[in-house]
């Protein structure tokens, strides 16, 4: 129980040590030298745990640790042979960076901020090799990732700024493809334990690429990989050097060693389903490779910045490595001369450039200028940093007896045995420009070396007051010369210790083992000084011509080409977007209100003015009803009773005018003598008479109403009418006053002719309605 | 299981409020007693309501069981109350935020006018909003839905600028819309069901035309209170009219009613079968997805900050809006979690801005550079909060994205992860200058920083408390919101 127990307790302790480290250092917050120390106490024994857990691996095997529930779904830890040469780089190459910051770093601003963000980047890189599935690896990744901005921005210049801004969005870029292929494979392989990706994963159609795009993509922009390498020549150099030393030194590994996770543990060689994967991916991660081995080598020679330099070198020496990881991936099954031999130059790499990146930063101490054109002569100043300088020289060269010629010339292997598989054309030119390359390498740090140590004396060398040797300030970088000259000697012993992997993805049934290479041969010798002669002998062609100084325009830079489009595109779209969505829209919706008024305006126009109008009329019209009303029922009503006793008494009056008349007539007439029997016909007919007179009366009466409009009033003509008539006394007189005419206006009248046609028509009707039972 | 207990949440603010009121019309108090009488009547009856939240734990969410609360006889059909895992967690979270953001304002408001119209509209709303998530039936969320527009209402036009009452107005205009779309849903339904309730097993299994339309009205309908595409034009003008704890109050917490109220329609009401055979999700997500991308899209161009953070909120609502479309566990759990994820960080956002206005008085964003070293501990905060939005390991936002992205291609729809992914980068777009001028950039003649200057430890505390929240969970093996936000989950979908 303790047995295992034990060392998993150490691997969860290395892991964390960096972190508690942090919440120390605010205890030596104000004191730059204990603060230091403090700090070099944390970075070895970081170093140290790595150390014994790198034992304990290798007597135990695998060590791991489960921890349940921690971001939802729990860490999983686990230190693997393949991860102890990571481990080990990173934590002593930190601890030497951080011995070497001392010096370099002592009376800079911001120290606290600086030395927090080394310890989380510490942390982050060291978790992000110790972890044992994808998702730790991820977690840790993006805290390096995120930290190491503020290694970066340090200076906080215009320059550093913009570097770091550059960095910062392709690191989360990087990480967000990473995601990505995080999610896919998870939801496809149900699990995320290296070990157990690959027999669960079951991959439809086209998956399978985006899942290798994604992470290629996202370890890629931490590796300085083409064509996403754009931010490492800027961020590097801007960083102070320590942090230079690491980030080129350590963290681009980190995405090496992620692509490798990748193409040996998600898609494994041991898996026959994911072979077509593989190839292709190996195809493509040598054609990606070599392009960056060639572009970084290339505009390495245009720069006049040391430290950028370095920086473009390191962008192509990740080419080396990656033609390596490349070639490891197409081979399959026989590519463990592949991966190795990508592993003996990550070493290679890791103790050269950290080396070199702190002798340049020595050399800037003294001066404070990174251009080398300023330079020259330094050979006489500093004797022991030239030495160092040499052998780190010679190692990124190749120069045989030194690590770089092994770790290139296995990568050469490696190549070549991956042309020899399929004889693919492709991996020929790839083979060409590897050695092409290989002699561009001797032509930048041929110039690097030239301009800064040998030449004449200039002003600014001649400030420099001769070197003597530094603890802190040189120690750590000729520890790694010297480890460069060993691990160049011994390439067997590193082989047995560290580089043999055993772990089931990487167990290799076909191929060749780097072993197996005789490197220390006349083959290979000759090889490598042919490329540095060759080399050498391009330097001094530059040189004599001065080509090396020419500026390589901005705009032709990838970053101008691809990068700043796409990112102005995605403004743009934002833009459009917004135009389209949240203008319009908001214009619409403010709009609505505005239309909803009209229409209620036109509404309110129809419905409610009409009505109010309308309504407001109602009033009016109905007290001219109601006074019509109470003219017709009220007025008149009351006209009429108010007549009505005038009406009766002039009824009563009619009456009695009438009956008393007559009866007086009748008394008259039968007072009358009777005297002739004319006269008695006279009174014979008197009565007919009086009748006839009444009707003919009525006739009047009638024409005067019916009959068309007099001047005078109808009561005057009725009245003329009866007097007239009262006052016939005789038939003739009657006929006359029918016939004759002389009672002009009232019965014969030309204009009133009808109205006696009427009267002719009614006798006749009468006539011939009393006379027709007769015929 | 019944019981009266569970109305005490919604009970405290309410006397807290009466309470107010005795204190204010006492007289023979004195000045400074009075005052502090307000802050502490005010804080407490806050923090009495989240630790009664407490008491519930052991029934809730150990036993698991759902208590409820009837009352048959109000407003013809019954009013009902229910407590369930899901507004359990959002009640827990939710009130322990607004615990901070009252203390937060106690500060903030101390030289701002009329502060006791704002503290007691804070309370009330208080009451309002939990007794919004405690609702049972429709007919019961409809009635605090509408009691907090207009509650809300008041925060909003708190300044009582032309611009604030502008902004207030379109609010209330398009929230009591929304209410309308509520309604109908309510008479259509309460029609052909004869029930309102919120059940286990929805009930709605069929449609008609009228059913479909109740669905997307009332779904549209709480999404203007959300701040959905394309009813979210108050938002950005809303937010930020209203004084910063306010703005943390609406940002944070009342735009997440909505999404609770679309959440129970979907997953209560309607049979999720039916929604998918219809493709009715489809639509929705479309929706979602232009929300999100407007949002973010919106927030790049902002240069004030609380707009910034306003639009930000409609970005982080389509995550919401999304998560419950997928219609699978890991996108419900997405969003559940979501809601208070985003309660606490964007609370913290919105309190870290109020804190700069309060110390500097501007909120331009191009004139901060170098605030982190003037108020370091707040601009900590604001960062690890941002970087939480973005969804950095091992920040909250991270799970979300994670849940949320799970659910997409789960529910074959890798296009949102893209979406999700491309979403985040916006956020880093937005969120990184904001630091980057606060702690990288030297003060120019322009920004208006000072030497040193930090808040009160009354306003500071919640803003630090919100930060750490968004990662100290993450961290330690046990993840208390995240298993709340699984047993909530784990009832709305199988």
């Amino acid at each position: 129980m303790f047995n295992s127990f034990g060392p998993s307790v150490l691997l969860l302790l290395t892991t964390l040590t960096p972190f508690l480290g942090v919440f120390l250092i605010y205890f030596y917050r104000n004191n730059e030298d204990k603060r230091s120390n403090f700090l070099i106490i944390i970075t070895s024994l970081v170093f140290l745990q790595v150390i014994a857990l790198s034992y304990l691996n290798s007597n135990l095997g695998v060590i791991n640790l489960r921890i349940a529930n921690v971001m939802d779904r729990g860490l999983y830890l686990a230190i693997t042979r393949f991860d102890v040469i990571f481990a080990l780089l990173i934590s002593g190459v930190w601890m030497l960076a951080t011995i070497y910051a001392k010096k370099y770093m002592a009376g800079e601003t911001f120290q606290n901020r600086f030395y927090v963000s080394w310890l989380i980047t510490l942390g982050g890189t060291l978790g992000t090799v110790l972890s044992g599935d994808l998702f730790t690896l991820f977690i840790f990744f993006e805290i390096m990732s995120i930290t190491s901005y503020i290694l970066i921005v340090h200076n906080q210049d215009e320059e550093a700024m913009s570097a770091a801004k550059v960095y910062l969005f392709m690191a989360v870029v990087g990480g967000l493809a990473i995601l990505l292929g995080l999610f896919l494979v998870n939801h496809y392989a149900d699990t995320l334990i290296f070990s157990e990706i690959a027999q669960n994963l079951e991959l439809t159609g086209n998956m399978g690429y985006v899942i290798g795009l994604a992470f290629l993509l996202g370890f890629g922009v931490k590796a300085g990989m083409f064509p996403v390498h754009i931010w490492l020549p800027k961020a590097h150099p801007v960083a102070p050097t320590p942090a230079s030393a690491l980030l080129s030194g350590i963290m681009i590994k980190t995405g090496v060693y992620g692509i490798i996770i990748t193409f040996h543990y998600v898609f494994s060689p041991t898996i026959s389903a994911h072979h077509y994967l593989l190839e292709f991916f190996g195809q493509l991660i040598v054609v990606l490779g070599t392009i960056t081995m060639l572009l970084g080598a290339v505009l390495a020679i245009f720069q006049s910045n040391m430290k950028a330099i370095l920086a473009y070198s390191s962008v192509s020496q990740v080419g080396f490595i990656l033609v390596g990881v490349g070639s490891a991936a197409y081979l399959g099954l026989a590519g463990s001369i592949g991966v190795e031999s990508a592993l003996y130059h990550i070493i290679s790499h890791a103790l050269f450039k950290s080396s070199l990146f702190m002798i340049v930063g020595y050399i800037y101490l003294q001066t404070h200028d990174l251009n080398i054109y300023h330079y020259g002569g330094l050979w006489k100043k500093m004797p022991i940093t030239m030495v160092a300088f040499i052998i780190g020289m010679f190692g990124i060269i190749g120069m045989p007896g030194f690590n770089g010629f092994v770790s290139k010339n296995l990568l050469h292997e490696a190549l070549h045995e991956a042309y020899y598989f399929h004889h693919l054309s492709l991996l020929h030119y790839a083979e060409v420009i590897f050695t092409f390359t290989s002699s561009l390498t001797v032509v930048y740090f041929s110039k690097l070396f030239y301009h800064l140590f040998l030449g004449k004396e200039s002003d600014l060398t001649k400030k420099i007051k001769p070197e003597k040797f530094s603890i802190s300030g040189m120690l750590p970088f000729s520890i790694l010369a010297v480890l460069v000259f060993i691990t160049g000697l011994i390439p067997d012993r590193l082989y047995t210790w560290f580089i043999k992997l055993n772990e089931s993805a990487f167990t290799f049934t076909e191929g060749p083992e780097i072993a197996e290479v005789n490197i220390f041969t006349k083959y290979f010798i000759q090889s490598s000084l042919k490329a540095i002669s060759i080399g050498l002998i391009i330097f001094i062609f530059l040189k004599f011509f001065s080509i090396y100084k020419i500026k390589v325009p901005e705009w032709l830079s990838i970053e101008f080409l691809i990068y700043k489009p796409a990112y102005n595109l995605l403004f743009s779209l934002s833009s459009i977007f917004l135009w389209l969505f949240d203008k319009k829209v908001n214009q619409l919706q403010l709009q609505a209100p505005g239309f909803l008024m009209k229409i209620s305006e036109g509404f309110l126009k129809v419905f409610d003015e009409r009505v109010n109008k309308t309504q407001e009329r109602a009033p009016a019209f109905l007290m001219k009803i109601s006074e019509s009303f109470l003219k017709v029922f009220d007025e008149k009503v009351n006209n009429t009773q108010e007549e009505a006793p005038r009406i009766l008494i002039k009824v009563s009056e009619w009456i009695s005018n009438k009956f008393d008349t007559e009866i007086e007539e009748v008394n008259i007439e039968e007072k009358r003598p009777v005297t002739e029997g004319e006269e008695l016909e006279m009174t014979d007919t008197s009565l007919i008479f009086f009748l006839i007179k009444k009707i003919y009366l009525q006739f009047a009466r009638l024409n005067i109403i019916l009959g068309p409009n007099r001047q005078q009033s109808s009561k005057e003509r009725l009245h003329k009418a009866k007097k007239q008539i009262n006052n016939i006394d005789s038939f003739e007189d009657l006929t006359c006053y029918l016939y004759g005419g002389r009672y002009e206006g009232v019965f014969w009248d030309i204009k009133n002719l009808d109205f006696d046609l009427y009267i002719a028509l009614f006798i006749l009707l009468l006539l011939i309605f009393v006379l027709s039972p007769v015929v | 299981m019944s019981s009266f207990l569970i109305l005490t949440p919604v009970l405290f603010p309410i006397l807290g409020v009466l309470v107010l009121l005795a204190i204010k019309f006492t007289s023979g108090i004195k000045r400074e007693l009075k005052d502090k009488l307000y802050d502490y009547s005010i804080f407490l009856f806050t923090l009495f309501s989240f630790i009664s939240m407490l008491g519930f734990y052991p029934a809730i969410i150990r036993a698991g069981e759902k208590i409820t609360l009837e009352f048959p006889n109000i407003l013809l059909v019954g009013i009902t109350f229910q407590l369930d895992a899901l507004s359990y967690y959002l009640i827990l979270i939710i009130s322990f935020i607004w615990t901070l953001i009252v203390m937060y304002s106690l500060d903030y408001m101390k030289e701002e006018r009329s502060k006791m119209r704002f503290h007691l509209f804070v309370l009330l709303n208080f009451a309002a909003c939990i007794a919004f998530f405690l609702a049972g039936d429709l007919l019961t969320m409809f009635l605090f839905f509408e009691a907090l527009t207009v509650l809300s209402y008041v925060l909003v036009a708190h300044a009582e600028t032309q611009q604030a009452i502008k902004a207030a107005n379109r609010y209330i205009f398009l929230s009591l819309i929304g209410g309308l779309g509520i309604l109908f849903a309510i008479f259509v339904i309460y029609n052909t069901h004869g029930s309102l309730a919120f059940a286990d097993i929805p009930y709605i299994t069929t449609t008609t035309p009228y059913l479909t339309a109740a669905f997307f009205l009332s779904i549209f309908s709480f999404g203007i209170k959300a701040g959905i595409f394309p009813f979210h034009i108050w938002l950005p003008i809303a937010h930020p009219a209203a004084p910063s704890p306010a703005s943390a109050i609406l940002s944070g917490i009342m735009i997440k009613t909505g999404a609770f109220g679309m959440i129970r329609i979907m997953y209560n009401m309607y049979d999720i079968e039916m929604i998918r055979d219809l493709n009715w999700h489809i639509y929705l997500m479309i929706i979602a997805g232009i929300t999100i991308f407007l949002g973010s899209a919106g927030a790049i161009f902002e240069y004030d900050i609380k707009r910034r953070l306003a639009y930000s909120s409609i970005s982080q609502i389509g995550y919401i809006m999304l998560g419950m479309t997928f219609l699978n566990y890991s996108g419900v759990l997405g969003n559940v979690f979501h809601m208070t994820a985003h309660a606490a960080m964007k609370a913290c956002l919105f309190m870290a801005a109020g804190a700069i206005m309060h110390q500097t008085g501007e909120r331009d964003l191009r004139r901060m550079s170098g605030i982190g070293k003037m108020m370091p501990f707040t601009m900590l905060s604001f960062t690890i909060a941002a970087l939480a939005m973005i969804g950095l390991p091992p920040l909250t936002g991270f799970i979300t994205k994670w849940e949320l992205s799970m659910g997409a291609i789960q529910a074959d729809h890798v296009f949102y992860v893209f979406l999700l992914l491309l979403s985040s980068l916006m956020n880093l777009i937005y969120y990184s200058p904001i630091i980057i001028a606060a702690f990288f950039k030297e003060r120019d003649n322009d920004s208006i920083t000072t030497e040193r200057n930090e808040v009160s430890w009354k306003m500071l505390t919640p803003i630090v408390v919100l930060a750490l929240s968004t990662f100290v969970f993450d961290i330690v093996p046990a993840n208390i919101p995240l298993q709340l936000a699984e047993k909530a989950a784990s009832i709305l979908i199988k």
